[in-house]
């Protein structure tokens, strides 16, 4: 008997989303905010100074582009690289994604060194989830 | 009747066939395609692809194929390529 191989793949192709890019947002953010809260502690004589508003003012714009950046990057593998048959071995998947999101908003709102580091724990739950559903081990690491 | 092993990759069709599922098919000549049976083709639009889908509609002669994976986002099928000429099936699974 002759075999042959059928394709039963997804939409888009499956090799581009990489749980990497919400990882890089997520470390961003962090970074953000142990500067915030290190410029606060160290120079708050000069809060007052154009040169600490505009520094300050920087940090907490990245911080907001880079949560949100977050956001989008997780919900995209949430709603578009995960699919029903992936909560059988992860049954805890949308729980974990709604309370990453949530994480996100709240390093937008807030200046919390807590919440930034529940990201990153966050991101690499669902880092850990992404590459066991690929079957393959991938390290968790951090540019910084 | 000439018989084809088919050996499934990927979940669009979960959960009926699932990764690494192995199928009996039958060799298309021809024969008449019901709605409901399943289609091993090549994909229309990718020459290096032979896809599985379930028969939902035949129009005209032509296929509207669909994964059984209720995801959306989970098979690429009619929804994306539209109508399939039956020129383009390879067997029907048994």
């Amino acid at each position: 008997m002759n075999r042959i191989e059928a394709s039963a793949h997804c939409d888009g192709p499956c090799g581009v989303y990489d749980p990497a890019s919400a990882r890089v947002a997520a470390e961003a953010v962090q970074s953000m905010t142990k500067k915030m809260i290190a410029l606060e502690e160290s120079h708050s004589a000069d809060s007052g100074t154009a040169s600490y508003i505009n520094t300050m003012s920087r940090y907490a714009a990245i911080k907001e582009e880079e949560a949100h950046k977050c956001k989008e990057e997780l919900l995209v593998l949430w709603t578009d690289f995960f699919k029903p048959i992936h909560l059988e071995s992860n049954p805890g998947l949308h729980d974990t994604f709604w309370q990453a999101a949530k994480l996100c908003s709240a390093c937008k709102v807030e200046v919390s060194a807590q919440h930034a580091q529940e990201l990153m724990d966050a991101v690499e739950a669902i880092h850990n989830m992404f590459w066991a559903v690929k079957g393959r081990e991938v390290p968790w690491i951090r540019a910084s | 009747m000439e018989k084809i092993l088919v050996t499934i990759r990927g979940e669009s069709m979960w959960p009926t066939l699932t990764e690494g599922q192995e199928i009996v098919a039958i060799k298309y000549h021809g024969q008449e395609i019901k709605v409901g049976q399943i289609v091993i083709f090549n994909h229309p639009f990718d020459n290096n692809v032979i896809a599985v889908k379930r028969v939902k509609v035949v129009d005209d002669g032509r296929l509207f194929v669909e994964g059984d994976n209720p995801d959306p986002t989970a098979s690429n099928d009619s929804h994306n390529f539209g109508l399939l000429k039956q020129e383009f099936v390879i067997a029907v699974a048994v």
